[in-house]
Parts: structure tokens; C-alpha cells; sequence
């Protein structure tokens, strides 16, 4: 937290080397500081310690997926107000209820997603924060 | 109950014996009044007239008017008999023996012909009825052979379904992994030379091509909803044309347009469509190889053409109510093999080495096509190259499985 003007992400994804690349990637913008987390479970515990301004979200997860975890984050009245990023890979949008670009609500990309997009998109909803 | 009966069977017996004498009492009297006239030329003039009136009736299987002739027959005979009787004429036996011995053989004859032609016609209503059985097997063993077809398609596309859905989270993670990593590379000013940058772009452009294949076949196993509106058909030709345009140019293929001018809107799913004609597009560039001619047609035509997509032309002056399109995409290329047609639509066929054909082209057109309640066929043309064709209702029917709530459209 050394500068005030990074964005916090936290970024919850199963698989470690997607985020480590994209922590590195995210990091190397020299625009965000970034929190990883693998286990669906520790998300919220996660987002409690670490207060980021985005919360980017993988859908299937083993141990938890990523709509419920978003509900509990909605829930939560410490975190309801940051906003969620889902990240998928299933692009079959009839199988996770999407429409209208957002999921339950949420925006979602696509993986595997352009850099230079989820920063567009990353500081588009921790802009207004 | 019981009156009835008994006064019919004492009313029935009486009744007919009166109608019976009356009956005979005709010919009777007719014989014993014209038996007088009745010499042996008569009767000879009369056999001569008779007997082919019978034999024709008989053989026209007309009964009542064979019965009657033979009643007149019988009636000459007993007329001639009767005026021996009565003495107008002198007994010519061996005459009378003549005539009843040629009436007996017309008689035996006649029967002989009945049987032959019940025969003839016995034979023949076999025939007929082995041939509707052997036409009823033809046909329940084609309906058959069809419904098998389309249960391994159907088999084929439900284990592509499964398949896809598993293959796609498994291989779009790593694929995250690949892009996020190639991206930071080029980011970070990471690619020391040339030749590194162009290995970074080459290996880029390769996650993006893996991520394509994946989700065309998502897309084909699991189609979304239809998103149906109205379009302006040649808008979307041309948009179409506009994608493959680098595609087109990069080699000498000329592109002609025969676009139907003042074509009424078509209500269809715009993205899907385009899919369709862009596969259709890249088969034909792709087909010529180099140089020849592509040429896109668009005119209206009408539903009823839907049954025969290919002999449309013909029935195109007699359309009455013209509620469909037609798009035409003509080719100049090779065209397509005798034995390989059938297997165009299978997913996954492809001529194509590997790299530069999934075979998901067709199959997915087919697809979207047939969501629509549309038709796509695929003919080689008789001056060379390929003629693919879609038809489409300006308003399809609403029982395809797409469903055009606004809120189900899927973002792209
Ligand atoms: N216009 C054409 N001329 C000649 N052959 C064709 C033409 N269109 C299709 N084919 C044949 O049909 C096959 C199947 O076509 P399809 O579009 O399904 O797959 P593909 O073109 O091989 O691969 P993909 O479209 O997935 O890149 C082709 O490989 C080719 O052999
Ligand atoms: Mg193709």
C-alpha cells in the first residue's frame, strides 16, 4: 500500500498459473496492486483483510463456485459494495443464465480474456470508487 | 316381434311365384304368337346376331345383358321347337342338333374365357399386391435407414455437446494462462528482437485461434437462443462480404453481386446468419484456391420453394406468394466429389489439412439454417464449382428452438 493510487484487485481463481500471470501482468501496468487466491473458500476471508476496490471472480471453482460466493460477498455488509468481475470459461451462456453481457447482475469475461480489456474493464468499475 | 316374420313367409312364396308366372308368361306368349315367323333362316339370322352380342357382354363382363342374351338364345331355340310343335315348320333335326351343339360349345366356350380372364385377373391383383408390399418395404426400409442416420447425428452432436462443454473450461484455462502470459511479455518490452516479437504475435494469434475452434464447437453443441429481428438481407451480405474482404483480396478471386433489389425485411438472427454465409463465403474462397469467381445472389422466391431449394428456378415464374428469400453463393472452384457430398454436414469432415479446416462450416450453418425452419443445400454446379443455397422465410414460423425474448440474448 504504498501508493494510494493503485487499485486493489483481488483476483480468486482455482488455477495458480493464471493467477500469477495475471497478477504479474496487472502488476506490471504499474496500475494495480493485486491479491491472489485459489481456494474459492478464502475469498471473503480474503476480501475482509485485504478491502480491494475489485473483486475478479472465477465461475466453476472446485470447492466453491463463483455465484454463490458473490451472493455471500453481497451479503456481506463490509463488501457489498465492491464490485464483482466474473471470469469464465464456459462461453455456453445459456448453461450459467447470462445475458446482457452480466451474470446475476455482474459483468463477465470470457476466457481467455485480452489484457488490455479486463484493465479497461478493472478500471472502469473501481473508477467510481 | 313375431307377426312379421310369419306373415312374410306366407306373403313371400305367394308373391313371387305370381311375379315368376308373369315373367315367364312374356316369353311364352311370345313364342307361341312369333313361333309362326320362326323358320330355320331366322333362326340361323338370329344365332348370327345373338351369339357375338353374348360373347362380347361375356367378355365385357356386362351379366345382366350376358344373361339376357342367353335367355333370347334359349328363348330361339324353344320358339323354333315350338313352331315344329305347331307344325309351320318341318323337323330339321340335324339343323336343330347344329344349332344347340354351337350354343353349348359358345356356352363351354364362354366359361373357358371366364376362367382364363378370373386367372389373368387374379395374377394380376397379385402383382399389384406383391408390388405395393415391395414398395411398403422399400419405403419403411429408407424411413428406417433415415431415422438411423439421424440417430448417430444426433448421437454424434450429443457427444460433441458433452465433450465441448468439458473441453472448453478444461482448454480455456490454460489458454488464459497462455494469452496472460504472452501479453505481459509483449507489455513489458520483453521481446528483445524481431524475431522474438513475431513469435510472440504468431503464438498470440494461435491462443486466439484455439479459442475460436472452442467456441464454435460450444456454439454448435449447445446453441443459444435465436435472436430473431427484422434485417435487410443485403446489409448483411455485404457486412459479410466486408469480413472475408482480406480474405478475397489477398488472392485473384473476383467477387460479383447480384443483389434483388427492394427485398422486404427478413426476420432472422443477424449473427447467426452472418455465421452461415461467412462459412459459406470461406468454402467457395477457399475452394478456388487462387483465381475464379464468386458471385452472391439475394432475390425472393417462395416458401413452397423450400422442398426443392435446387430445382427453384423452374417453379420461379409461377410463385404466387413470394414470403421467402433465397441466397445463392456460386463458386468456380473444383467442386465438390460425388462420393463426398454426403458427408459434407458431418462435423468434424474436412478436406481441409489440418490447421485450416475444423469441418464445423457446414454443420453449424446447417444448424443455424434449420433453426430457422430454412434450407441449405449444397450442389455442384453443371458449369463446374459449387451453388450453395439458403432459403428463408421472411417470417419463420415461431417453433424453432430459438426464442426471441429480448432478455435471453446472449452478450457476445
Ligand atoms: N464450395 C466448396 N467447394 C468445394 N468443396 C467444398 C465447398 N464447400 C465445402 N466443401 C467441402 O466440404 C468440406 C466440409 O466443409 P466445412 O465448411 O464443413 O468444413 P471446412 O471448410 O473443411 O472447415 P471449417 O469450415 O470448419 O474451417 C470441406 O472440407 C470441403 O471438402
Ligand atoms: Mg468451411
Amino acid at each position: 500500500m504504498e501508493t494510494t493510487a493503485k487499485k486493489r484487485v483481488l483476483l480468486v481463481d482455482d488455477e495458480p498459473t493464471i493467477t500469477r500471470t495475471v497478477k504479474l501482468y496487472l502488476e506490471g501496468t504499474g496500475a494495480f496492486e493485486v491479491r491472489t487466491e485459489n481456494q474459492g473458500k478464502q475469498a471473503i476471508p480474503a476480501a475482509r483483510e485485504f478491502r480491494p476496490q475489485v473483486i475478479v471472480l472465477d465461475i466453476v471453482m472446485p470447492d466453491a463456485d463463483g455465484g454463490t460466493i458473490a451472493a455471500d460477498i453481497k451479503a456481506d455488509p463490509d463488501l457489498k459494495d465492491t464490485p464483482i468481475l466474473f471470469l469464465t470459461a464456459l462461453v455456453s451462456q445459456s448453461e450459467v443464465g447470462a445475458h446482457r453481457g452480466k451474470i446475476g447482475g455482474h459483468p463477465f469475461l470470457a476466457k481467455p480474456v485480452d489484457m488490455d480489456k479486463l484493465v479497461d474493464t478493472l478500471n472502469a468499475l473501481a473508477g467510481g470508487h | 316381434m313375431q307377426p312379421i316374420p310369419s306373415q312374410v313367409m306366407r306373403t313371400l312364396p305367394a308373391r313371387a311365384l305370381a311375379l315368376s308366372a308373369a315373367a315367364l308368361a312374356v316369353p311364352i306368349l311370345g313364342i307361341v304368337f312369333f313361333s309362326e315367323s320362326l323358320d330355320r333362316y331366322s333362326v340361323l339370322l338370329w344365332t348370327l346376331a345373338l351369339v357375338p352380342a353374348f360373347l362380347l357382354a361375356y367378355y365385357r363382363s356386362w351379366p345382366w345383358v350376358s344373361l339376357a342374351l342367353a335367355a333370347g338364345m334359349a328363348l330361339l331355340i324353344a320358339g323354333y321347337l315350338v313352331a315344329i310343335v305347331r307344325g309351320f315348320e318341318a323337323p330339321d333335326w340335324p339343323f336343330l342338333v347344329f344349332v344347340v351343339s354351337a350354343y353349348i360349345a359358345i356356352a363351354l366356350g364362354a366359361g373357358w374365357i371366364g376362367e382364363l380372364r378370373e386367372s389373368a385377373a387374379a395374377r394380376q391383383t397379385t402383382r399389384q399386391e406383391l408390388e405395393r408390399a415391395y414398395e411398403a418395404l422399400q419405403r419403411s426400409h429408407a424411413e428406417l435407414q433415415a431415422a438411423q442416420l439421424q440417430l448417430i447425428q444426433a448421437e454424434k452432436l450429443e457427444s460433441v455437446g458433452r465433450l465441448a462443454a468439458g473441453v472448453a473450461h478444461e482448454v480455456k484455462n490454460p489458454l488464459m494462462t497462455l494469452l496472460a502470459g504472452i501479453q505481459y511479455l509483449q507489455k513489458q518490452g520483453l521481446a528483445t528482437n524481431a524475431d522474438v516479437e513475431g513469435l510472440l504475435v504468431d503464438m498470440s494469434t494461435a491462443v486466439k485461434r484455439a479459442d475460436f475452434v472452442i467456441r464454435e464447437l460450444l456454439n454448435f453443441s449447445s446453441p443459444h437462443p435465436l435472436d430473431m429481428k427484422a434485417n435487410d438481407l443485403n446489409d448483411v451480405v455485404e457486412r459479410t462480404l466486408g469480413l472475408v474482404k482480406h480474405e478475397v483480396d489477398r488472392v485473384r478471386i473476383t467477387v460479383v453481386r447480384e443483389l434483388g433489389e427492394g427485398l422486404p425485411p427478413v426476420t432472422f438472427d443477424a449473427y447467426r446468419i452472418q455465421q452461415v454465409f461467412l462459412n459459406l463465403i470461406m468454402n467457395a474462397a477457399q475452394a478456388m484456391d487462387g483465381s475464379g469467381t464468386l458471385t452472391v445472389r439475394t432475390r425472393l422466391t417462395s416458401a413452397s420453394a423450400l422442398g426443392t431449394a435446387a430445382g427453384n428456378r423452374a417453379t420461379g415464374a409461377v410463385m404466387s406468394n413470394l414470403d421467402a428469400v433465397l441466397i445463392e453463393v456460386d463458386d468456380t472452384g473444383p467442386g465438390i466429389p460425388a462420393d463426398k457430398l454426403p458427408k459434407i454436414y458431418d462435423p468434424f469432415f474436412t478436406t481441409k489439412p489440418t490447421g485450416q479446416g475444423t469441418g464445423l462450416g457446414l454443420s453449424v450453418a446447417l444448424q443455424i439454417v434449420e433453426m430457422h425452419g430454412g434450407k441449405l443445400s449444397i450442389v455442384n454446379r453443371a458449369e463446374g464449382g459449387v451453388r450453395a443455397t439458403v432459403l428463408l422465410r421472411l417470417q419463420p414460423e415461431q417453433d424453432t428452438h430459438g426464442d426471441d425474448r429480448e432478455e435471453t440474448r446472449p452478450a457476445r
